[in-house]
């Protein structure tokens, strides 16, 4: 088991609970989804995971390791691409491993050729599209050494087509590699399209209401988003989410 | 080059150029006193006349306004890192660094010679005095105004205290850092001058002070004029720095300029 969360509460004010008793766990190679309604403290569940924030309850693990409180454990991919305006394409993307220590240029340069961003190694992000730039946020996070990498929401901004592009992309990326992934998204078809399990999380107070395990097989399709199953483990999880947005 | 760009590019120099023409005649039609105010030309020639005796003068200005303008520089860079990495130490100090522009240089400069004699010393702390405010002001804006997800971003990295400075913080005030420099270099040719008439053997400052004293009004618009170019010449010279450091930065605007 790469992470588990056990019994995580966390409140801001001392009063109301924001996440209560909250577990779930990523495997080695997984791809998980962490699904909820906006505001659902989604992003505190990954500030606790980050280290930032401390729960007031329970145990977060990494590798059967306590990391509660403990910073640098993780591979992160924010909503906005947040690429430092003042380095190239090729410069932002090592960042993630300059922070943690070792660089590397080649495999830099590879993933980027893999991206379609060859030629843009010397450009600076306000000359890439939004798209690109998240590729380029992506390939950050692949080249940060920490194993377990946790992305935010990273395609919420892209218009829908740009969005179904990068979601294909970034599954033929992580197809290849095969990092554990913890991924936080509103979107039902994002989240069935590219996951192997999926948590469902309630509106305040957050506590996982639902775990649905994806079947489809690997490498998966466009033709897969339009069939039976598909459409009914959508059904399944609008069913689970439906209460926590028209309370 | 349009009409228009002619004019965005010439405008001041036009305007300065109509400013000495109307000097010029008024003071030919007017008759006024040489020694009350001496017409343009009389300045020019006054200036390539002296040209040699002033050239020793400019090279001390410039050397001290330099030497002063760097300490003062670095100073005011040191000291806004510090305020920003320690916030508990910016609280009591912040008001002080205000409080430091109060004082009138032309009371504290008598002191700091009585303090410190007639050498290099006092002249490098008033001119640092007022070339490290504004260096310090506008990096501590920078790295007050580093964006909050870039941020983020590095404290979920696990980013220390120190990679959060050296890596974001530091390079996102470099802007702000060229906007205090630019500020701090004008100042430092002024400061250079009035340490120079605490007393010294050279410098537009002594110069200045001679002429006035003699009555040779036409030498103090002299030195008035080179005060001026070695302030704007400063001031380029930053300006181009600017352009190559940040280039990310103009190459952001003119996208910009380009989309509207």
């Amino acid at each position: 088991m790469k992470l588990q969360i056990k019994d995580v509460s966390y409140t801001f004010d001392g009063k109301q609970n924001i996440l209560e008793n909250i577990n779930f766990y990523v495997d080695d190679g997984e791809f998980v989804t962490i699904l909820g309604p906006s505001g659902s403290g989604k992003s505190t569940l990954f500030h606790l995971i980050g280290g930032i924030l401390k729960p007031h309850h329970g145990i977060i693990s990494l590798d059967s390791k306590k990391i509660n409180g403990l910073k640098g454990h993780i591979s992160y991919m924010p909503q906005q691409p947040s690429l430092l305006p003042w380095r190239t394409v090729l410069e932002n993307v090592l960042l993630g491993s300059e922070l943690s220590g070792v660089k590397d240029k080649e495999m830099a340069k590879a993933l980027l050729m893999k991206a379609g961003l060859e030629e843009y190694e010397k450009a600076y992000p306000h000359e890439l599209s939004g798209g690109m730039k998240q590729r380029a946020a992506f390939i950050r996070s692949i080249l940060s050494p920490q194993e377990l990498m946790c992305l935010d929401e990273p395609f919420s901004a892209l218009d829908e087509l740009t969005r179904l592009q990068m979601q294909k992309w970034l599954m033929s990326v992580w197809e290849e590699n095969r990092r554990s992934v913890l991924f936080v998204t509103h979107s039902i078809d994002e989240a069935v399209f590219l996951s192997d399990r999926i948590y469902v999380l309630s509106a305040k107070p957050a506590t996982v209401i639902k775990e649905v395990v994806v079947p489809f097989p690997r490498p998966r399709s466009e033709e897969q988003l339009l069939s039976d199953e598909f459409f009914n483990l959508k059904r399944e999880l609008y069913a689970a989410l439906k209460p926590t947005f028209t309370t | 080059m349009s009409g228009r760009k002619i004019w965005k590019k010439g405008a001041p120099f036009f305007l300065l150029l109509l400013l000495l023409i109307v000097w010029e005649v008024a003071t030919g039609l007017l008759k006024v006193e040489k020694w009350l105010l001496p017409a343009p030309s009389a300045i020019f020639i006054e200036g390539i006349e002296s040209f040699h005796s002033l050239f020793g003068h400019l090279i001390s200005t410039t050397n001290l306004a330099l030497s002063g303008f760097f300490i003062g520089s670095c100073i005011g860079l040191v000291i806004a890192a510090l305020l920003h990495l320690f916030p508990g130490v910016k609280d009591a100090v912040y008001p002080l660094l205000i409080l430091s522009q109060n004082i009138p240089i032309i009371v504290l400069a008598p002191l700091l010679v009585i303090w410190f004699g007639f050498g290099m010393l006092p002249k490098l702390i008033v001119i640092s005095l007022v070339c490290f405010f504004p260096l310090a002001v506008a990096s501590l804006d920078g790295f007050r105004q580093t964006p909050y997800e870039l941020k983020h971003y590095f404290k979920m990295m696990g980013a220390g205290k120190m990679q959060l400075f050296w890596k974001l913080e530091l390079p996102h005030s470099i802007p702000f850092i060229f906007s205090g420099l630019k500020i701090s270099a004008t100042y430092s040719v002024m400061g250079a001058v009035i340490s120079e008439w605490l007393g010294a053997k050279s410098g537009i400052g002594v110069y200045m002070t001679l002429a006035s004293s003699s009555f040779r009004t036409d030498r103090v618009f002299v030195a008035i004029f080179i005060i001026m170019g070695l302030s704007l010449l400063f001031f380029g010279i930053i300006t181009i720095l600017e352009k190559y450091f940040v280039s990310w930065k103009r190459k952001e605007g003119e996208k910009d300029e380009a989309a509207n």
